[in-house]
């Protein structure tokens, strides 16, 4: 019995309670787990297969048997999309892990050492948010060279310098904190204090950057499939197939209608996901 | 009030030399240099290439050849087209003028609606009509700016037949025209901000109007509309610049893309063309050019916020 | 003993000069709910008062008593979307009812006839804006004149105010003057029109003692020399002995009693008075213990049925508790709403 109630005393409980209570947050989860599934089961609930072109149904308006259609090669949007929906979630999760790593790594180091490496980290991370995400990365892939592998690495550099910012504003409040003065006192050293002390402070505003980030690499990675740097064929992306869309805007719009259309949902869901979070966790860096 | 403009102008120039710093140190990552551009892969010999190499400095230490790219830099010299021969700096003299237009327009229009739309949202809180635009706020702000391109080609270009697709014709040629291609590309670029400011419009006035000054001007007799442009408004502008300093590049790296969209001739365009044919000076010298066009309009907003709150010129004075 | 003496002889004065029929502003049964949890809650309720020409009238209550939706009632500065006026009349100089006004016509009282002080003079005024034009604005929303003279108007008016060189801070900023200059300005904007009426939402509580006797002073002096009447809102009794002649006590959202302010303080009637009035500690008594008033002030949902005040009353009765009693007049000069107080008199009568 205690432990029951002990369990809905938990912080992270009433915090998905929280999240669950706006209605927009809930779109945010509801659409990003249709995202995940149709990325684990996508292959099982195509209607038809993604990759089988089919010369006798090519370019076919949205009907009852195509519900979006069919594209240049006869292949069924529908299927297409939520194949593409693998790739686009992959490389958006594992660039937002990248950028989760390093960024908070460097806003951790930043934020709590302060002088030299602070200046420097600093320095560099506002050099480099002066370029548009977008070119950075495109930068990026020019010196990699294109491909799916590339453009997750170049995301992920591209969106550092977000969580690098947020972490060290959120480190330098808690640094100021009393308990970390008597946790020194105590004899831990530097690295245990940020793992233990620090850190658990400073999770709450990377899970809101990740959210907001994530919908950031989607986009990213839909201009970067368009310009042809990102996922090559035969696997399609989103962004990708916006690339072949492009060229057939006045026979078939529906090519690049339907791609995009799953792109504005899914970062419209992770946007409101991540505004979702920052108000149940209630975040919020005090700037000083 | 100059001298904080001199002072700001000042801060900027270091931040400028480690932006020249980061980009060189990518253009270093570059696979091949000129050198090897211009021989070839296999068919010349070691030596060759090496004699090519050290004729252009590409021997020196790395610093060394910082100092001298950045030299040729300040001195107007962005390199030469791999592809072309001439010089980067002719090609960006070019593209400019479009990429500015683009970016110009796309800021005015954001602003030009995205304000009136935040303060009715605002004044009509949790109404139809704040319902109503808010949704469509949030969505325009998720929307890429180049499948919103797309959907205006679709709809203006092809179904409607009343704007053009494609192209560009300089203002002093013809205006009209120029205006006529622009629209589209226009309206694609501002979505982001404009939905940007908007929202931040609505959040920043709600903040003004909760607070006590409001109160008193509204004891003073004066009528609600006025109370929101002089008072609310003038307040709410400083949260507003803000989230437009942060948004503007996003916005700028949707240009990029829309220019390839809409086939424009600017810099956006110049530099995905070159990056697909492997002409490394163009990239660089865009991205620089790019680059200070961001800090300079970082500047312009610090400037601007200086002159909208005393307390900033206050508090600096202290 | 001090407030006695202050307050006594010069009140007594002005109110032999008082004229009965001199009547400024007559609160009507006034009615005001406002929106809280998603409901309309009733916030004051049948409030009724006269507000006279050229004198110091004084509304004391706690926080939630309902004298700060009151005063702001009588200039309808209570936000529309969240308040509604469900009953009343406010009748402004004998001919109009200032509720049945449209919101165009309103405007052209509001800071002209009748105008506001407010408690936080930083937060009250426009921090982007000098004190010179928010001065100049004031007068030009109802005075045809131009720039140049307003500001020649404010600078003359913030002279009045008793503000060191006026011309050179006339053109500074909020955040450049102390608290007691901004709240110089804030009064120089009520003041700038001439209004008949000023009301003040607890001008001092928000500044240093040695300001808040410079402030209050001021008023009070403006108030004589000016053919004005002054409302002034506060917890502070203190405030109310020195500065006003009558006094309104309010405990949530109703009116306790209404008194000159020598009859409340040597005589208080309604329980709650004598609460108010016996807890204030007093230099030359022998107590061990400070008086206060049992139990707490209730929840907007929960007040009581009757009087509102019975929940806390050491006379409280069955009749107390069933039936809200009304403010009845008692005497020449004397308001009260008890069931106990009416009856005692009227059965010594």
């Amino acid at each position: 019995m205690a432990d029951k109630a002990a369990w809905k005393d938990r912080s992270w409980y009433k915090v998905v309670k929280k999240l669950i209570g706006r209605k927009t947050a809930l779109f945010g989860i509801v659409v990003f787990l249709l995202l995940v599934f149709m990325a684990l089961f996508g292959n099982h609930i195509t209607p038809y297969d993604p990759a089988t072109p089919s010369a006798s149904e090519m370019f076919q308006p949205p009907s009852a048997t195509h519900l979006f259609g069919t594209d240049s090669m006869g292949r069924d949007m529908l299927s297409r999309v939520i194949d593409g929906a693998k790739i686009t979630l992959i490389v958006s999760v594992i660039a937002v892990l990248i950028a989760m790593v390093i960024g908070t790594l460097l806003g951790l180091l930043s934020g709590y050492m302060g002088g030299v490496i602070d200046i420097i980290i600093t320095r560099l991370i506002e050099a480099i948010s002066v370029f548009p995400m977008i070119l950075f990365a495109l930068i990026i892939t020019t010196i990699l060279g294109v491909g799916t592998q590339n453009i997750m690495i170049a995301i992920g550099v591209a969106y550092v310098p977000a969580f690098t910012r947020i972490v060290r504003a959120m480190t330098l409040t808690v640094k100021e904190r009393e308990y970390i003065d008597s946790a020194k006192v105590i004899g831990l050293n530097r690295a245990e204090i940020l793992w233990r002390y620090v850190l658990p402070n400073v999770y709450s505003v990377i899970i809101v950057q990740a959210s907001l980030a994530a919908a950031g690499a989607i986009l990213s990675e839909a201009a970067l499939g368009f310009m042809g740097v990102g996922v090559q064929p035969p696997e399609a992306s989103w962004g990708s197939m916006l690339k072949v869309g492009y060229n057939y805007l006045n026979n078939a719009p529906w090519m690049s209608i339907v791609p995009g259309f799953a792109i504005v949902i899914t970062v419209l869901a992770l946007n409101l996901l991540g505004d979702g979070l920052r108000d149940a966790l209630d975040v919020r860096v005090r700037a000083d | 009030m100059i001298s904080q403009i001199i002072k700001r102008l000042l801060a900027v120039i270091p931040h400028l030399l480690i932006v020249t710093i980061v980009l060189f140190f990518l253009i270093h990552l570059l696979p091949g240099n000129a050198a090897t551009m211009i021989l070839g892969d296999s068919s010349s010999s070691i030596d060759q290439l090496q004699q090519l190499e050290s004729q252009m400095g590409f021997d020196q230490p790395v610093h060394i050849q910082y100092l001298q790219w950045l030299k040729n830099i300040l001195l107007g010299d962005l390199g030469t087209s791999y592809l072309t021969g001439y010089p980067v700096a002719n090609r960006i003299a070019e593209r400019l003028p479009v990429t500015l237009e683009l970016i110009s327009l796309s800021i005015l229009l954001a602003i030009l609606i995205g304000i009136p739309i935040g303060i009715i949202c605002a004044v009509k809180r949790n109404s139809a009509i704040d319902y109503f635009f808010s949704t469509i706020l949030t969505v325009g702000i998720a929307m890429p700016a180049f499948w919103a391109g797309m959907l205006l080609i679709i709809v203006f270009a092809i179904n409607l037949n009343i704007l053009p697709a494609s192209g560009y014709v300089p203002f002093s040629q013809n205006p009209l025209m120029n205006l006529k291609h622009m629209i589209l590309p226009v309206v694609a670029t501002s979505i982001s901000l404009m939905s940007t400011i908007a929202r931040q419009t609505r959040s920043a006035m709600l903040d003004v109007l909760g607070q006590d000054f409001i109160m008193t001007a509204h004891s003073k007799g004066m009528k609600w509309r006025k109370i929101y442009y002089k008072h609310a408004l003038n307040n709410a502008l400083i949260p507003i610049i803000t989230s437009i300093s942060i948004q503007i590049s996003t916005m700028i790296g949707g240009s990029v893309v829309v220019e390839a969209v809409f086939i424009l001739p600017g810099m956006g365009k110049s530099m995905i063309d070159a990056i697909f044919q492997r002409d490394y000076p163009i990239v660089m010298g865009e991205a620089l050019v790019i680059a200070i066009l961001i800090v300079v309009l970082y500047l312009f907003v610090d400037i601007i916020y200086a002159v909208v709150d005393p307390r900033i010129s206050y508090n600096q004075k202290k | 003993m001090r407030l006695m003496s202050v307050c006594g002889l010069t009140n007594q004065l002005k109110l032999v000069m008082i004229k009965m029929n001199n009547i400024l502003v007559s609160v009507k049964n006034l009615t005001t709910a406002f929106k809280m949890g998603g409901r309309y809650t009733t916030v004051i309720d049948d409030v009724s008062f006269d507000i006279y020409k050229n004198e110091a009238l004084g509304i004391v209550g706690e926080s939630g008593s309902g004298k700060s939706v009151t005063a702001k009632s009588i200039m309808r500065l209570n936000p529309v979307t969240v308040s509604k006026v469900l009953n009343g009349k406010i009748v402004y100089d004998g001919t109009q009812d200032v509720l049945e006004l449209s919101e165009k016509e309103m405007c052209s009282y509001r800071g002209n006839k009748i105008s506001m002080i407010f408690q936080e003079p930083m937060s009250s005024l426009n921090p982007i804006m000098t004190c010179g034009n928010q001065i100049g604005e004031a007068i030009m929303l109802h005075q045809k004149i131009s720039k140049k003279e307003a500001r020649e108007k404010s600078i003359d008016i913030l002279q009045k105010t008793g503000m060191p060189s006026p011309e050179k801070r006339i053109d500074s900023y909020p955040h450049e003057l102390s608290g007691g200059m901004r709240q110089r300005v804030m009064i120089a904007i009520a003041l700038s029109c001439g209004p008949h009426l000023l009301i003040a939402d607890e001008p001092t509580t928000a500044l240093d003692p040695t300001i808040q006797a410079q402030i209050l002073d001021l008023i009070r002096g403006i108030q004589t020399k000016a053919n004005m009447s002054v409302l002034y809102i506060t917890h502070d009794l203190g405030v109310v002995a020195e500065m006003c002649q009558r006094i309104i006590i309010m405990y949530c959202g109703c009116i306790m009693e209404i008194a000159d302010t020598y009859d409340l303080f040597t005589d208080p009637l309604h329980p709650y008075s004598q609460g108010l009035l016996n807890a204030i500690p007093k230099m030359n008594e022998d107590k061990e213990w400070l008086h206060n008033i049992k139990g707490t002030v209730p929840h907007f949902t929960e007040i009581p049925q009757g009087c509102v005040f019975c929940t806390r009353c050491p006379e409280a009765c069955d009749s107390c508790r069933d039936t809200r009693p009304k403010l009845t007049k008692i005497g020449e000069r004397r308001e009260v709403a008890c069931h106990r107080v009416i009856h005692r008199l009227r059965r010594d009568q």
